[in-house]
């Protein structure tokens, strides 16, 4: 009796739900229902004539990068540096109205005439004003892969305001960033994202680091029609998203480049191999191109295992004494950086010291070395990496230890250049730069879109060149190599730069 | 006598387990020490909570903080600060601050529950633990410290290798520690009329009020120990994970801890450590089954994920099922 | 505020005798509650899209809160793995939708949303029933450890299986059409938390409820009257599944991705301090306890100089703030007011139930379970059953039954004054 009360109920239950679940009343007159700022900020905007400021996409992408190659020369001062960010012809013309602000400029008709036939006018210009664009960006702050709030902040900040301190501008505007916490997961990628999106309105979305939270909010993005950027990590349900552009090489285009640094480079054709890695589908490309081009090349991979992402030191002890049991001497490691920390400290414990390899973003914080080499045997391990060494950015772009100086003086000599993330958010606030340049001052998503899809070997110096196609969205094929130099100062160097073949 | 069989019968098991494996690079050996060398972390925080039940009836859901405030104690003097003391004495220092924060948490939150309903102190525990790692995460932030070992050598070795695993003097000092613990507790509530004067408190406080023996003061002692005892397991464990993080004590060791202590029989203190133990070498040996073994063509921990953990509440739901009193307890 | 003012005129305790309200009082009473009900409902209709999507968080938190609320406190049990049952049902669900249904991220029908809700609510109460059918021969204290020790499995285990939870990257839950929006979406989770309330009152109300109230009293004397204490409080612990599966279902498709991350031991123990923070056994409290704990973080934001502060001076994220000043007040309830959120507000809850206003808690202990107490959900009763008979919308439904949700966006910081004073 009892017991069919409860069914009964239960019964009830879901018979109301089904039956509401049904009912699509309440919400329709509410849905969409969101003022649009859209149309009245593109009537707002200066069109400077894009016919002159494109060109053809193709030389346009072109002069820009070597601009910014030379730019990286020339320190500093205003006019020079400006042709960094506004593409090549109209390096006189844009740095006038950037001073001059918002109403002076006359707003010439809305129609811009397109250099090439299909080329979009007009579209979704949300989060651009006549002087401001608003970017969004998310990263790790707190999680399994935390970046250092503070120095994430500057480091979205620096380049932005470094332009602002040498007048210069980006088509006549000048570029606010918003970074926001995705505490290195997915769902609150998604929420943040979205916020940015819908409350701050920004004009694009950039992840830094963290492939699920970046897969995630690419997903999201592409729902809503926001262009997104990031760093390259999977092509696992990023292939094909129309607004998704992957900056840096994915990991599984670097996992078969990998296996050829182990076999040419490190001797691995004569060692035994082995791939640790997180249990995620999102590796799981990665990890097929890793088995299939070690097998290739005669080597297989003899020690393959996958830890679940909640792995602690035990799971850490396991695997070592694993690895050492079956002599693995080159090991591939694909995980967060703070077990791998783990990893290296159980390493340690059983003398055990393995050749260490990956790929990544955020095993090539500085912070993993500075742990790793005291607590572990990260000595020698080499990594690529999309950006170069914090420690070497003087090779690559002197004018960002101008910058840090200029925008964030700092007396205390550890502190006074900044730190990797501060470097790493210079670098690809400078690349995001010099595309946001590509549609000239008529700038929309679409436009946006379009100009990137058409982009060649945009350069910054500093990370690898870009390359897009309507089809290809995956810009990037060189890497950098950084190796930790535990007997020099804890920290990763650069040992080989701009390489896409071993 | 039954510490004796339950102990005797452990030891048998794990050398039946070497001596099958015996030879084999790929057989279990290497696990059962990395299993015993961690059951040993989970017997040391086993014994805190063993304590706090014993004197209050209470599940205590912060012991495994104690440990992480310790280890950030630790790290404050020692990485931060740089006072310049040697480590021993900035360790020292942390436990006598835990040991505050034990007698503090007991003056606000533990004694004016006295007569609360114990259900309600075990939530009182939790909102403190949650509590305790929301602010090391806001003050320290989620970035992994780095805490050295203590000691580097211990009777003049840098490290033991026992069936080619190797153990660090800490973790070995571990053992130690955990293994002088569980006797020297067994004694004190045994044999000092202190120790019983806290297990009369914790059986019947009205009586023990009667006879003149200070309830609030045997809870002060009661939580100010465990806290000692949390401080110290933090310490001497969070240098060996590699990084210290807010809750590194709570995360994966407080569970694992809590199931020793129950398969100890939770008021038995040799139950602990021998609880300890039984989980480490459970979790261990399924780690190692997962990876060994397949079943059709795939490895078996392809097919059940997360294998030490489902053999963890598997050992835990058996024992509460079939021997409530656990092991070696005396009393469900 | 009119509260506050009749505070003054009427501080004696008031007799219990059968007082009854005026018309004029009646009025005063619906016209409050109105405001309320009508206040968060509008705010839902105004706010953006992104505020839309929090407040359908809060009211999902509520869902949750509710659930733990049967065995937390009408069963007298703690469950510490509430995030096994959550999970569980979200992944169903998402699971269902995606790889069943054939939903994709453009378009997914309701039917096949309604099928995921359904699976995800009789998956949740097959982990409850489960893990109560083993768990509840164990008693008391031991209980809770088993609970925690499930759910911990749970994480390791189930949320790592591969084709159920795509690893980490998440399984996709696409919303149905014509909710794809937030706001639209809220409104859904509002139905659906009317759904809840109501079964969840006539469940106190019936045998089962009786039989689970006694239980918690004292299990010798409950069975001593023939009840069957294990079978009932494996219903109260399967209902508690099902309520947590529909929560579980409602965040897959809230966040549209379900990721193993969400659900996990330190959510567990958050929801159950906020059920404790909101009043044990009392609906409206443990409704507004809930959202208090899910909008924690965004009213920080809203106010200027207290988001200035903790962003700006602090420099940290205001929602790392929620389980420091969520614990702290679950400790301050513990030991200082045991009723929580639903003791401080008792006296408007039983001013709107028709008892003269009087400042004097009832009892006075935290013991507030009675549904004579739940005094909503008594007016609610009045409502229904005129409107039973008139065929209610289910628009009129949330009207009756809203009331416990009301005032959350109002009310926190009012609340946490009370809290803190």
């Amino acid at each position: 009796m009892n017991r069919s009360r409860i069914l009964s109920l239960t019964l009830v239950f879901l018979f109301v739900a089904a039956g509401c679940g049904q009912k699509p009343g309440v919400a329709p007159p509410l849905a969409g229902g969101l003022p649009e700022g859209a149309t009245v900020n593109a009537q707002g905007e200066v069109v400077d004539s894009s016919g002159e400021v494109i060109g053809t996409v193709d030389d346009l992408a072109g002069t820009t990068g070597g601009d910014l190659t030379g730019a990286t020369g020339t320190t500093g001062s205003g006019t020079t540096g400006s042709s960094t960010t506004t593409g090549s012809g109209t390096t006189g013309s844009s740095n006038t109205p950037t001073g001059s602000g918002t109403g002076s400029n006359q707003p010439s008709g809305s129609e811009s005439p397109a250099p090439s036939g299909p080329e979009p006018s007009g579209g979704d210009a949300t989060g651009v004003t006549n002087d401001l664009i608003k970017i969004g960006s998310h990263a790790p702050l707190t999680g399994a892969a935390p970046v250092p709030s503070d120095s994430a902040q500057k480091g979205a900040d620096i380049y932005w305001k470094w332009l602002e301190h040498n007048k210069e501008s980006v088509n006549g505007r000048r570029v606010e960033a918003i970074l926001k916490n995705d505490n290195y997961n997915p769902s609150q990628a998604v929420a943040v994202c979205k916020e940015m999106v819908e409350k701050d309105k920004v004009f694009l979305l950039s992840g830094l680091a963290g492939t699920d939270q970046i897969q995630a909010c690419a997903r999201y993005a592409a729902s809503v029609g926001v262009p997104y950027l990031s760093a390259g990590v999977t092509t696992n349900g990023l292939d094909g998203l129309p607004n998704y552009f992957a900056t840096t090489m994915t990991y599984a285009d670097q996992a078969p480049m990998l296996a050829d640094y182990i076999i040419n480079k490190l001797g691995g054709a004569d060692e035994k191999s082995g791939m640790l890695r997180f249990e995620t589908p999102n590796f799981e490309d990665a990890h097929q191109a890793f088995i299939g081009a070690m097998q290739d090349k005669g080597a297989p991979v003899a020690y393959d295992r996958a830890v679940p992402k909640q792995a602690g030191s035990t799971e850490a002890q396991t695997v070592v004494q694993e690895m050492k049991t079956a002599g693995i001497e080159n090991v591939f490691v694909l995980t967060s950086p703070v077990w791998f920390l783990q990893v290296l400290q159980a390493a340690k414990t059983q003398q055990y010291t393995p050749q260490w390899v990956g790929i990544g973003i955020t095993m090539t914080f500085d912070t993993v070395a500075t742990v790793g080499c005291r607590n572990g045997t990260l000595d020698k391990s080499k990594f690529f990496a999309p950006f170069p060494a914090w420690v070497d950015s003087d090779k690559y772009d002197p004018e960002y230890r101008q910058a840090v100086h200029a925008i964030y003086p700092d007396n205390n000599p550890q502190k006074r250049d900044g730190d990797d993330f501060v470097w790493l958010g210079y670098a690809s606030s400078k690349g995001l730069a010099s595309m946001l340049a590509l549609p000239g001052k008529d700038l929309t998503r679409e436009r946006f879109v379009y100009f990137l899809e058409r982009a060649r070997n945009l350069k910054t110096g500093i990370l690898p060149p870009n390359s897009f196609t309507p089809d290809d969205h995956f810009g990037a094929d060189q890497v950098h190599v950084n190796e930790a130099q535990c007997s020099v100062d804890n920290r990763w160097h650069t040992i080989q730069s701009f390489v896409s073949d071993f | 006598m039954r510490t004796a069989i339950v102990t005797g019968a452990l030891v048998a098991l794990i050398a039946a387990i070497l001596f099958m494996g015996a030879g084999d690079p790929t057989g279990p050996n290497s696990y059962v020490v990395i299993g015993l060398s961690q059951g040993a972390v989970y017997g040391l925080v086993a014994i805190g909570l063993v304590l706090v039940y014993k004197g209050s009836r209470v599940f205590n859901f912060l012991q495994g903080e104690f440990g992480t405030l310790g280890a950030f104690a630790v790290f404050l003097m020692v990485q931060q600060w740089k006072v310049g003391l040697p480590y021993w004495a900035c360790a020292l220092i942390a436990l006598a601050a835990v040991t505050i924060i034990g007698i503090g948490f007991e003056r606000i939150v533990v004694r004016p529950l006295l007569n609360a309903p114990r259900i309600t102190v075990l939530v009182a525990t939790i909102a403190t633990a949650l509590f305790a790692i929301a602010m090391e995460l806001l003050v320290f932030r989620p970035e992994p410290k780095i805490l050295p070992p203590m000691v580097d050598s211990l009777f003049g070795k840098k490290g033991f290798e026992i069936l080619s695993f190797t153990l660090e003097p800490q973790r070995f000092l571990i053992v130690l520690v955990l293994a002088g613990l569980a006797i020297g507790l067994g004694y004190f509530f045994s044999r000092t009329d202190l120790g019983l004067a806290v297990l009369a408190t914790s059986q019947d406080p009205f009586a023990t009020r009667v006879v003149g023996i200070g309830v609030e003061r045997m809870s002060r002692f009661i939580w100010a120990s465990a806290a000692f005892l949390g401080a110290l397991a933090g310490i001497l464990y969070v240098p060996l994970t590699g990084a210290l993080t807010p809750g590194a004590m709570t995360t994966g060791i407080l569970i694992p801890a809590f199931t020793a202590a129950v398969i100890g029989g939770m008021t038995s203190l040799p139950g602990a450590f021998v609880g300890g133990l039984t989980v480490g070498l459970v979790q261990s040996l399924s780690n190692w089954a997962a990876n060994h073994y397949t079943l059709g063509d795939r490895l078996l921990q392809d097919i059940i994920k997360g294998a030490p953990d489902v053999a963890l509440t598997l050992a835990l739901l058996i024992v509460l099922l079939a021997r409530p009193q656990g092991l070696l307890g005396k009393e469900a | 505020m009119a509260a506050t003012a009749e505070a003054v005129t009427s501080p004696l305790p008031v007799a219990q005798s059968r007082w009854s309200p005026t018309a004029k009082g009646w009025a005063a009473r619906l016209l409050v509650l109105v405001a309320i009900f009508g206040g968060v409902i509008w705010a839902t209709a105004i706010v953006p899209q992104y505020w839309a999507d929090r407040i359908s968080l809060a009211v999902i938190f509520a869902i949750i809160g509710l659930s733990l609320n049967i065995v937390l406190g009408y069963l007298g049990q703690v469950s510490l793995g509430h995030h096994a049952f959550v999970g569980i049902a979200a992944f169903v669900s998402a699971y269902y939708v995606t790889e069943k249904a054939g939903c994709s991220a453009e378009k997914c029908s309701l039917g096949a949303f309604s099928a995921g809700l359904v699976f995800a609510i009789l998956s949740g109460g097959a982990a409850a029933g489960l893990l109560g059918l083993v768990a509840l021969r164990i008693k008391g204290l031991y209980l809770a450890l088993i609970t925690l020790s499930y759910g911990f499995m749970a994480e390791r285990s189930i949320f790592e299986i591969p084709f159920l939870t795509r690893g980490g990257a998440g399984m996709p839950a696409p919303r149905p059409e014509g909710f794809t929006t937030d706001r639209a979406f809220a409104f859904l989770c509002f139905i659906f938390l009317a759904l809840v309330i109501f079964v969840d009152w006539r469940m106190i109300k019936s045998k089962v409820g009786r039989a689970v109230l006694s239980i918690k009293h004292s299990e010798p004397v409950a069975a001593s009257y023939g009840i069957n204490v294990t079978a009932y409080k494996c219903m109260a612990f399967i209902l508690s599944g099902m309520f947590a599966g529909l929560a579980g279902g409602l965040l897959a498709f809230r966040a549209t991705n379900v990721v193993s991350n969400d659900f996990n031991f330190a959510n567990a123990l958050l929801w159950v301090l906020m059920v404790v923070v909101g009043g044990l056994g009392n609906r409206t409290g443990v409704v507004i306890g809930s959202a208090f704990f899910a909008l924690f973080p965004f009213l920080i934001e809203l106010i200027g100089p207290l988001d200035k502060f903790v962003s700006g001076t602090l420099n940290r994220n205001p929602a790392e703030f929620t389980p420091v000043i969520g614990a702290a007040l679950a400790i301050l309830t513990i030991i200082r007011f045991p009723g929580g959120i639903a003791e401080q507000l008792s006296p408007i809850t039983r001013w709107l139930g028709g008892k003269r206003f009087s400042m004097h808690p009832d009892g006075g202990h935290g013991d507030a379970h009675s549904p004579k107490k739940t005094v909503l959900s008594k007016l609610g009763l009045h409502k229904g059953e005129a409107e039973a008979a008139t065929d209610a919308s289910s628009e009129e439904i949330r009207n009756d039954e809203e009331p416990n949700l009301a005032g959350q966006p109002e009310e926190p910081a009012g609340v946490s004054g009370r809290e803190d004073s």
